[in-house]
């Protein structure tokens, strides 16, 4: 079976690192004192089993708001070293000088940091499964979960890697994933309220002429959040646990509710969408990579027989 | 084998290589000599397809380098000036990684891993880490690392860079068995002396152009330089004699003194046998006691330094 050298290699040097098990160690202290602390602030007070599910899922919620949280924090730290580490450590020319395909260096990459990362998720099963002791968490929203952490990272992966092949220090790769990670958690959701205020300020006028406030209409700016796997994320966990009206409500308020097949579908839709664009990143991310990629400005003629 | 028409790269306003022409036939060693800067690492990472030329044609095997640099990473092997090793990885594993790049595995990885560990005499440390190697070893491992793909074509960008004598004798025979294997190798370095006795064509570069090539003796001719005459005198005292003998002779272009030695350069067209007995004559005549008087062979560092001096001037 055809594994790819680079993930390989990585993967056997990872192993021999001591860096993974103390981090592995540390995210599921943390994961464990969350999942206490949150057992004792839910089922406190709880008496009656009906109560104790509801509880349970807000726990659950508790558990994959801060796996989640705790994964896209290191995402940055563990892509944006991988290529620029390996031009610091100058042993990047010599990979291009191989046959390797710069695209077959970036994916290698990709999955060896995403791999170990992908690792924790699994190491979080037994935490998560203090939900399974009481029941109302089904094996499908543990998947889903999955599924969503999987193309999440593969996405804000994909951006790490990318400043990592385009920039050449580490540090200055991993500061600008970091801030690409912001906007993309924050920043869209700055850009939401920034237009909503500066609609609510536009209506104010509108109230002083007329007498009546106009309904409030982002138009297709709330589609921003697709890209947002935080907001996405809020959005499955309200779909899986019936709290979606305040979604729904927000998309009202924004004017967005007539999009109804955008609005009942953007999980997937959302999970689409950062494939696309982390795909797009990627090969982005291997032509930076390919010392051989800018455009020539006048096209060679051929050479003449005689001189070669 | 490598044929290079009018290589041309510009860094801003900085002309790295001018119009740089260059041929290099299968099986030879070519040293690639040139002052700092003067476009040899450049010339190089075109050739290794590291870096985009701006004009000019480079053909390996007739195959057309610079559009089709994929095709020809199965041909060349390269090693940098300066490279970095894989932490944590053992000489047999960093070996057998690169195997890997070229889609050799299991058994056949291995034992063509051993193989080149023992063709660069590290079969010893096959079970070492890669950083805990000396320079040498790891520049030998590099090489090895390079050979993995059997390459036709060797570039090896000052290999013997930070060597203690040791290692650049134990490279030297390498570089000379992998030649009598029939590899092409281009390699440059500082160390003149070992070029010109390794290599079997030099090509010296300033300032992105080829300025001379071919072998020592050929650059010689083609540069109508003369070779310089040593002369030893036994007793400094005789010193004075010897220099006065010297200036006064009409063929004696310039000469230069150190300690017990004087070197000689013969005006063009007087580098011949009558003229060398006849200064030889003048001053055993005088009875200099001269111990030994000889023309010196071609000398690549003497050959450097003119060449690049009269670019400067």
């Amino acid at each position: 079976m055809y594994i790819n050298p680079i993930y390989r290699k990585e993967l056997k040097l990872s192993t021999r690192s001591l860096k993974l098990p103390i981090f592995f160690t540390a995210y599921i202290i943390i994961l464990t004192v969350i999942a206490c602390v949150a057992c004792a602030a839910y089922f406190n007070g709880y008496s009656y089993s009906e109560s104790q599910y509801a509880a349970v899922i807000n726990i659950f919620n508790c558990l994959c708001v801060a796996e989640f949280a705790m994964i896209m924090f290191e995402i940055p730290a563990f892509t944006a070293d991988a290529i620029a580490g390996e031009r610091e450590r100058q042993t990047l020319d010599i990979l291009l000088t191989t046959s390797l395909k710069p695209i077959q260096i970036v994916i290698g990459k990709l999955l060896s940091s995403l791999s170990s990362l992908f690792f924790l998720t699994f190491l979080s099963l037994p935490v998560l499964g203090i939900t399974f002791a009481v029941g109302g968490i089904h094996l499908q929203d543990i998947a889903q979960l999955f599924l969503f952490i999987l193309i999440s990272m593969f996405f804000i992966g994909s951006l790490g890697i990318f400043f990592s092949a385009a920039l050449k220090r580490t540090a200055v790769a991993t500061i600008l994933s970091y801030v690409a990670l912001f906007f993309i958690i924050v920043g869209t959701m700055i850009i939401i309220l920034l237009a909503t205020w500066l609609f609510l300020l536009h209506a104010e006028e509108i109230y002083q002429q007329t007498g009546t406030y106009p309904d409030t209409n982002l138009s297709i700016l709330p589609m921003i959040l697709l890209i947002n796997p935080a907001f996405t994320m809020f959005y499955m966990l309200s779909d899986t646990y019936g709290s979606i009206s305040t979604l729904n409500y927000f998309f009202e308020w924004c004017g967005f509710d007539h999009y109804t097949f955008i609005i009942s579908h953007w999980f997937w839709i959302s999970l689409f969408i950062q494939i696309l664009l982390g795909t797009m990143i990627l090969y982005f991310a291997s032509k930076k990579l390919d010392p051989l990629n800018k455009k020539e400005k006048n096209k060679k003629k051929n050479p003449p027989k005689d001189k070669i | 084998m490598l044929k290079i028409v009018d290589l041309q790269k510009n860094f801003g306003s900085f002309q790295a290589l001018n119009h740089l022409n260059l041929e290099i036939a299968k099986g030879e060693l070519f040293g690639f000599v040139g002052p700092n800067g003067a476009g040899k690492t450049t010339t190089m990472k075109i050739i290794s397809g590291l870096m985009r030329a701006d004009g000019g044609f480079v053909t390996i095997d007739g195959i057309d380098a610079l559009h089709n640099s994929r095709k020809l990473k199965e041909k060349i092997g390269y090693m940098p000036d300066f490279f970095g090793v894989y932490d944590n990885l053992k000489a047999y594993e960093y070996m057998e990684f690169y195997a890997s790049v070229y889609g050799i595995l299991g058994n056949d990885a291995r034992k063509l891993c051993n193989d080149l560990l023992d063709l660069v005499n590290l079969t010893d440390k096959a079970d070492s880490y890669v950083d805990s190697l000396s320079r040498g070893m790891k520049q030998r491992l590099c090489l090895a690392r390079s050979l993995v793909h059997n390459p036709e074509l060797l570039i090896l960008d000052e290999p013997a860079s930070g060597l203690d004598p040791r290692a650049r004798f134990e490279m030297k025979e390498i570089l000379r068995n992998l030649c009598s294997m029939g590899k092409t190798i281009i390699i440059s370095s500082h160390i003149l002396p070992e070029l010109a006795e390794m290599c079997s064509s030099i090509g010296i570069i300033e300032h992105g152009s080829m300025m001379a090539y071919g072998t020592v003796d050929e650059i010689q001719d083609t540069l109508k330089t003369t070779k310089p005459v040593i002369i030893h005198i036994a007793d400094n005292s005789y010193m004075e004699t010897a220099l006065k003998l010297m200036k006064e002779n009409p063929s004696v272009k310039n000469l230069s003194v150190q300690d017990n030695t004087i070197s000689l350069v013969l005006k063009e067209g007087m580098d011949n046998t009558n003229i060398l007995a006849a200064l030889l004559s003048c001053l055993v005549v005088a009875h200099v006691p001269v111990c030994s008087f000889y023309q010196e062979e071609g000398n690549l560092e003497s050959l450097f330094m003119q060449i690049t001096a009269s670019e400067e001037n």
